[in-house]
């Protein structure tokens, strides 16, 4: 599965990774992909981070229990709200 | 001659009859709003509604660049018509100052959403939402921007904001804004690709453009 990182999140991570895993759910990637650290807060997702798969975010599908396969695409994006 | 010769060339006459005949209503008129509000009007855009309660301070001048230092303490709407008249292209415009759920949205092609927190943007979206029209949104923070346009979805089915420090730059405003500007140019002449349903990311770090494409 294609992961891509955008904004603030690709400072430290790079722009992308290709991770080669069956099926994983979103806890567990984010986990694998070592960035809790970065957006997660006792377990559940920071406010202004947001996770999106195949164009959709998880917070409309099964949050952090989102399982998702090789075939997925998954953008972690930090949106900006200032103007 | 006119004050469009240089851009019909590329625009065409249909688009640039269609800008005279446009309605856009602008929330904010910050960072983003100054550069989305000037490049429209010298689009040759018909009449401009601009949304702001907010008034001129020290911070906001480095990269609010309708306003100088003789405006602080000064009412940011009345402020931006008055600069904005002041090119003189006879774009009519009207001014509001804070909306809520029950403000009536004037008759619009699109909404640009250039606020600079999250409660406004979401609000501004719902309206547009509910009267089903194009709604241009952008953020920036830091070296960092996007740009989306939506039209049956609202923001907080796609987005999830947090709550930030106000860390802007001058330069990311103008390119975002820019880029704004230019897409709500699409939206109201039909030019294709433009960003709906899409995310647009910009890294002024790095240099780098990415699309996000929405479900």
């Amino acid at each position: 599965m294609l992961v891509r990182f955008y904004s603030t999140l690709r400072e430290k991570k790079g722009k992308s990774v290709e991770i080669n895993i069956e099926y994983i759910n979103i806890k567990s990637l984010i986990d694998l992909l070592e960035i809790s650290n970065y957006i997660l807060d006792n377990n559940n997702l920071l406010a202004g981070t947001m996770i999106l798969v195949n164009g959709k975010n998880i917070s409309h599908l099964n949050g952090l229990d989102t399982i998702v396969q090789n075939s997925d695409s998954i953008d972690f994006f930090p949106p900006a709200a200032g103007g | 001659m006119s004050f469009f010769d240089r851009q019909i060339p590329v625009l065409g006459d249909i688009c640039q009859k269609k800008l005279k005949n446009s309605r856009v209503f602008v929330g904010g008129a910050g960072g983003l709003g100054c550069i989305v509000c000037e490049l429209l009007v010298r689009s040759g855009v018909g009449k401009l509604y601009i949304a702001d309660f907010d008034v001129i301070s020290e911070s906001n001048i480095h990269r609010q660049l309708l306003y100088t230092t003789h405006d602080i303490g000064k009412p940011k709407n009345l402020t931006a018509k008055e600069k904005l008249d002041s090119i003189g292209f006879n774009c009519q415009i009207e001014i509001f100052g804070k909306i809520d759920e029950d403000f009536l949205l004037p008759d619009v092609d699109v909404i640009v959403d250039c606020f600079d927190n999250k409660d406004s943007k979401n609000l501004l979206s719902r309206l547009a939402f509910k009267n089903n029209i194009y709604f241009v949104h952008a953020g920036v923070f830091g070296y960092f921007g996007q740009i989306s346009t939506l039209k049956d979805k609202k923001l907080e089915d796609v987005f999830s904001f947090g709550s930030q420090e106000n860390y802007i730059l001058p330069y990311t405003v103008g390119v975002v804004g820019s880029l704004q500007a230019m897409e709500v140019v699409k939206i109201i002449c039909s030019l294709k690709p433009n960003l709906l349903d899409k995310i647009l990311c910009i890294d002024l770090l790095n240099y780098g453009f990415d699309t996000i494409i929405l479900n």
